[in-house]
């Protein structure tokens, strides 16, 4: 004898439970359903987005701050040369050109013998 | 390639890979069975279609922790089975009301209509009145095919907790609508 734990499934009341709970506009919620997924998918595209902008941020934000330090770093103590702007005003042909006091053969020996 | 002889799995891992199209077909195909899970839980047609759109949303975030080696049934259903609880801890569920003819039976003439709802309505009250656990058991027993190992899954309780809740949830409905039962037989 098959234990009634062990049954199989009621077809007539099953056809019952369903019609009862039976629930109206199929095809509405699919479409809904669609949308929320649709809307969820955006949202996760932009949740991604904003994930990669804040460590790209960041990492700009360093290299910039390592630049600034690297720049304030290069300038001699005793006030050497620091830019490439400060290195081309102090340059042999600019003070040629510019016929500054210090022009003159003294200048053209100096570039010449160097660091000899 | 049709949507409706692809395997549930199958679709699963699609959708794993974002195609929104798998999950929908995914959708289009369990609705209505977590529609009315929801509803035999809720009581209220319009809280489990909240609690179903909720739970499938909760499903399509999940769904690359999905098994495809288990059954993609019992984990849909215990997903939106979860988000009705939810709901009704946060106390956002109506109290349940009677169902109207043109709701039960659109189309049918006036007095069929009114023979249906009643029908409908008086088998919502009787299953209503079953503790929650056998309501649901029943349910997916009877009405939507699962087996008692996939109940138990959805349920997260013992398969012999869920034969027991099958066998009694019957016991009750079948005398409360013997008459309606014996004519649908």
């Amino acid at each position: 004898m098959t234990s009634p734990f062990n049954s199989g499934p009621d077809e007539a009341l099953g056809r019952l439970l369903r019609d009862a709970l039976e629930p109206a506009h199929h095809d509405a919620f699919v479409t809904r359903m669609a949308a929320a997924v649709r809307a969820e998918a955006r949202e996760t595209t932009w949740d991604i987005l904003a994930g990669w902008a804040r460590p790209g941020i960041a990492a700009a934000a360093a290299i910039a701050l390592t630049l600034a330090m690297w720049l304030a770093q290069s300038r001699a103590p005793d006030g050497g040369v620091a830019t490439i702007a400060d290195a081309v005003e102090s340059s042999v042909p600019t003070l040629l050109l510019s016929g500054g006091a210090d022009a003159g053969t003294d200048a053209v020996l100096a570039a010449m013998v160097g660091d000899r | 390639m049709r949507t409706s002889s692809v395997a549930d799995a199958e679709l699963a891992r699609r959708a794993a890979s974002g195609d929104g199209g798998a999950f929908g077909a995914l959708v289009d195909r369990h609705a209505p069975a977590v529609r009315r899970a929801a509803r035999a839980l809720l009581g209220n047609e319009h809280d489990a279609d909240d609690a179903a759109q909720d739970g499938l949303l909760a499903a399509w975030r999940a769904i690359d922790r999905y098994d495809p080696a288990r059954p993609f049934r019992p984990w849909l259903m215990r997903i939106v089975l979860n988000a009705a609880r939810d709901l009704q801890r946060r106390g956002f569920v109506r109290r349940s009301e009677p169902i109207s003819p043109a709701e039960a039976a659109p189309g049918l003439s006036p007095e069929r209509e009114t023979d249906r709802a009643l029908i409908r309505d008086k088998v919502a009250r009787a299953l209503s009145s079953l503790p929650e656990r056998q309501r649901l058991a029943v349910t997916m027993f009877d009405a939507e095919g699962f087996a008692h190992a996939e109940i138990a899954e959805a349920l997260g309780i013992p398969e012999g907790t869920v034969r027991s809740d099958v066998f009694h949830a019957r016991r009750a409905l079948r005398e409360t609508l013997g008459s309606l039962l014996e004519e649908t037989r």
